[in-house]
């Protein structure tokens, strides 16, 4: 049971968040006319908070819970997702935003569906332009719905497991306080949160291996023990041949996730400019390389710290108390929520941005002025931390089972598109249609009919998906090419 | 006593040899004069 101490720094750290949406409801107040200034940040944010945001809007309930419990069951051989997640968070970096960040000022566009359909509206292709947008719109609410569900899954369980508390309690407040900094400093609150929450989780993820080989008595020690209970050592988690080219592929494919998290990817259409993103790519993969790598060493950390580990996934929030005082351990509780809040609060953001743009203003009032947008904004923000409490409700067992179909159906809906509008020129309107369709039902098939390989179907048949609908739409159209600059077409999209 | 293998030590450096590489391409970047991402030609 949590000590006084534990709860003071923890609600303190709630304190904080709340201060910090509170700051910007007040000094944005008279700045924020556009929906851009809620949802964008008006397209200032700074290498580092941009940086630090990117890598803490996908941490998500993922790095302390999902990754410590594979760390448990699978040892140092996971940390080939780790190779593989920052490779693809440097990619991204360096290849897809710094065209997506200038595109998507020149189209005026607030989320990756938002810029796909708009990549076409520009040229004319008005219908096709919708479909996108109804389809993207589908797939951000499915999947970011499950993902979200599986962020509230993990606050009510740090609550239960490590301060002692009822979990739906814990999953309203939690809800609460992220819907409302949120919902009052929009994009501008989660990006600040999420500088802090960043920190807040690094610290988190070095100190607790380091305290837990300290209580070892030393690194060998903490191996013996860790060997001794039957932790894995190696590198390849005892498999060869095509098992262990499976075993790579899976976390390779996965890893592809990365450029196609919309909530992630949003950071780049706000950051101040593209002449930042070389240095951010540093921050991003340094930051990314520290949660990627330590939560295994906790994950370990589980054969030596607790008598009995009856779930791997809990292995962090059971463990603080042993290894901290009370007031470092609530604060490193805080640390582990952080990363869920950080996540959340993009998630948030990103949902309310694809509803606004996508449906509101789209289909249902075109002529609302940008304080009322700004306020329907703030509505389905408020509606999607709703869905949210009530996926969470119905407690799904294993969280990294809801994040990685979210992740990948998020990743191959979408994410294969965007990386095809802005790196391939010939990439057409039914070649997008066309992948988000098969990315969306792969990923349903992988899942149910290969799930011990999830997902290593999913990606290549997507990517070929889309170049052969392009392929054969654009040898059978006499339509310019999807790359040939905005401006050719009709502009039926504006402001 | 247990010890890690080459090969572990090796994936567990793996992350921060990419942030070593991802330092270099900025070093790069910045030395040609404005810090804009030119490798790969993409501006």
């Amino acid at each position: 049971m949590a000590g006084v101490g534990m709860w003071a720094s923890f609600g303190i750290y709630m304190v904080m968040l709340l201060a910090i949406g509170a700051y910007f409801w007040i000094t944005d107040k008279r700045e924020m006319k556009r929906l851009t200034d809620y949802l964008l940040a008006s397209r200032e944010g700074g290498t580092w908070t941009t940086a630090f945001s990117q890598v803490a809007s996908v941490a998500s309930g993922f790095t302390f819970f999902a990754w410590v419990g594979l760390g448990y069951l699978l040892g140092i051989s996971a940390l080939w997702y780790a190779l593989f997640t920052v490779f693809f968070q440097l990619f991204t970096w360096r290849f897809v935003a710094p065209r997506f960040r200038n595109k998507s000022e020149e189209y005026d566009s607030l989320t990756m569906v938002d810029h796909l359909a708009r990549h076409f509206g520009r040229r004319g292709e008005q219908r096709n332009a919708d479909i996108i947008r109804v389809l993207g719109t589908i797939i951000v609410v499915a999947f970011l719905g499950v993902y979200l569900g599986a962020q509230m899954v993990a606050i009510g369980t740090t609550a239960e497991a490590g301060l002692g508390l009822n979990y739906m309690s814990v999953v309203i407040v939690g809800g609460l306080v992220v819907a409302i900094y949120t919902f009052m400093g929009g994009f501008n609150a989660s990006l600040w949160t999420d500088y802090l929450q960043g920190w807040l989780m690094i610290i988190a993820a070095i100190a607790f291996p380091i305290a837990a080989v300290s209580y070892a008595g030393g690194w060998g020690p903490f191996l013996d023990q860790v060997s001794a209970a039957g932790g894995a050592l190696n590198w390849n988690g005892g498999q060869s041949g095509v098992a262990l080219f499976l075993f790579l592929a899976g976390w390779f494919t996965f890893g592809m996730g990365m450029m196609g998290q919309p909530h992630a990817m949003q950071r780049f259409q706000a950051i101040e400019s593209e002449r930042l993103l070389s240095r951010g790519a540093v921050i991003a993969a340094a930051v990314s390389a520290i949660r990627m790598t330590f939560p295994i060493f906790i994950g370990l950390s589980g054969y030596v710290v607790l008598d009995e580990v009856t779930n791997p996934e809990h292995i962090m929030v059971e463990g603080l108390p042993t290894l901290f005082p009370d007031v470092i351990a609530g604060l490193f509780m805080a640390g582990i929520v952080s990363a869920i809040l950080s996540t959340t609060d993009s998630m948030l953001i990103l949902s309310s941005s694809e509803l606004t743009r996508n449906v509101y203003e789209r289909f249902i009032n075109d002529d609302a002025s940008q304080q009322r947008l700004i306020w329907v904004g703030r509505s389905f923000v408020v509606l999607f931390m709703a869905l949210a409490i009530v996926i969470a409700w119905a407690q799904p067992a294993s969280i990294f089972g809801l994040i990685a179909f979210g992740w990948t159906g998020l990743g191959a809906g979408l994410g294969a598109a965007l990386l095809f509008v802005l790196l391939w020129s010939r990439t057409t309107a039914w070649g997008v249609v066309a992948g988000m369709v098969v990315g969306l039902g792969a990923t349903v098939w992988n899942q149910i009919y290969l799930p011990d390989h999830f997902p290593v179907v999913v990606y290549p048949v997507t990517f070929a998906v889309i170049i052969i609908v392009s392929y054969v739409e654009g040898s059978l159209s006499e339509q310019s090419p999807s790359g040939m600059d905005a401006g050719m077409g009709v502009e039926s999209e504006t402001d | 006593m247990a010890s890690l293998t080459l090969g572990s030590l090796l994936l567990i450096v793996s992350p921060f040899l990419l942030v070593i590489l991802a330092f270099v391409l900025n070093r790069i970047d910045e030395s040609r004069g404005d810090g804009y991402i030119t490798i790969g030609g993409i501006r």
